[in-house]
């Protein structure tokens, strides 16, 4: 089973502006803007690996999204770019040499 | 010592060996045989104060040299601490190459402190900032302001200290572009502005001196309260829409010169000074509409 987890999220400096957030991340000295979906996905996976279905699942719950294909699939994306941002990571699980 | 208590013999004299002055919070050695420019630096910065014993954090130098196309014609070079950081000029643009190269020292050397590309200037002790890149108008409208009542901090350079939240006044010469030579001239006939220079890379330029108040003033520091994103449009009504907190923060760390090099600190001051300012983007081109505008606001706040 796939997870997601984040990396250094206790690093990070977040401002939030109502419904927007700049987030600087010191590990690449970047400075992010990130809306409301994006953030609760990050404050989510810092409290525990979780696996694409899980976050949609609570995600879809605290907006009132229907958690159909699209939705997921544009939790996927998200979570792809905060891979490349360096933000988060997934791992498999049932590895033990993994994380 | 200000510059207009010394004769110009000995002000040139000072020039030929290093001329200290102080220019807000720094000091600045200006270094030249090239008498032309001692002219009209004694014209421009004579209400500047002279620091012959202090410590100047830039070493600056314009020298004359031949021609490289026209062995009969020199040119001038702009030197920082020895290095040239430009191609030369010719002679008659020296005054414009030694200005542009203080802005570059500033730009370069300063990392202590959060330097936003803004026009700054102080009403009722708050700093408004005016953060813009080069064909806003910054420097057309700071002209204007800090001679109607506003106190001049710089019309280039925004010196924020990160650790106190408050602006350093750095109040230099305002180098007017083009058609802005003319509208400044007849706006404002009673202010000192040097001979216009042409066919500079930024096409005429002419320097406004700056008030001598201001000058005067350069050590009284102050926290910034309004900021405002100005654009000249020829003809437009004074126009001002209140922007979110986000998109100001993006507008505001992309105008810094060294945000990214300033890291958590550059993050934490633009941060600060978002949530401490009303943030708004102006458009504007009439001189007595816009202050009649910017007056309104301040009034209310």
């Amino acid at each position: 089973m796939m997870y997601w987890h984040t990396e250094h999220f206790h690093t990070l400096l977040i401002e939030d502006w109502g419904d927007e957030y700049t987030v600087f991340q010191p590990d690449s000295g970047k400075t992010h803007f990130f809306n409301q979906i994006s953030i609760q996905i990050l404050i989510f996976l810092s409290q525990h690996p979780a696996t694409i279905e899980q976050i949609c699942t609570v995600l879809a719950k605290q907006f009132q999204q229907n958690p159909d294909k699209e939705f997921t699939q544009n939790i996927e994306k998200i979570l792809h770019h905060f891979e490349t941002l360096g933000l988060v990571k997934k791992r498999n699980q049932g590895n033990p040499h993994d994380g | 010592m200000m510059v207009n208590q010394i004769p110009f013999k000995e002000f040139h004299l000072l020039l030929n060996q290093g001329l200290r002055v102080a220019i807000g919070p720094f000091n600045v050695c200006i270094q030249t045989t090239y008498k032309p420019l001692a002219e009209q630096l004694y014209q421009l910065y004579r209400h500047y104060r002279t620091a012959q014993n202090e410590i100047a954090e830039f070493h600056v130098r314009i020298v004359t040299e031949r021609s490289n196309k026209n062995p009969f014609e020199k040119n001038v070079r702009f030197l920082l601490d020895g290095q040239s950081p430009f191609e030369s000029f010719p002679q008659a643009q020296a005054l414009a190459a030694l200005e542009w190269g203080i802005n570059l020292a500033i730009a370069v050397r300063v990392s202590h402190l959060l330097l936003l590309h803004s026009a700054v200037v102080e009403k009722n002790n708050h700093v408004i900032l005016f953060p813009a890149w080069p064909g806003s108008g910054k420097t057309t409208l700071c002209t204007v302001l800090s001679y109607r009542g506003f106190r001049l901090f710089s019309d280039e350079f925004g010196l924020m200290d990160p650790q106190q939240g408050t602006f350093y006044p750095i109040p230099r010469l305002m180098p007017l572009k083009n058609e802005s030579i003319a509208v400044i001239r007849n706006y404002l006939p009673e202010i000192t502005i040097g001979k216009s220079i042409p066919n500079t890379q930024k096409g005429t330029v002419a320097h406004a001196c700056p008030p001598e108040e201001s000058i005067q003033q350069s050590t009284l520091t102050a926290k910034a309260k309004w900021i405002f994103f100005p654009k000249w449009i020829a003809d437009s009504t004074t126009k001002i829409e209140t922007i979110s907190d986000s998109e100001a923060f993006m507008l505001l760390a992309s105008n810094a010169f060294n945000y990214e090099v300033l890291g958590a600190k550059g993050f934490q001051a633009v941060a600060y000074l978002i949530r401490t300012c009303n943030c708004y983007k102006l458009v504007y081109s009439d001189f007595e509409d816009v202050m009649a505008t910017l007056q309104r606001l301040i009034d209310e706040t």
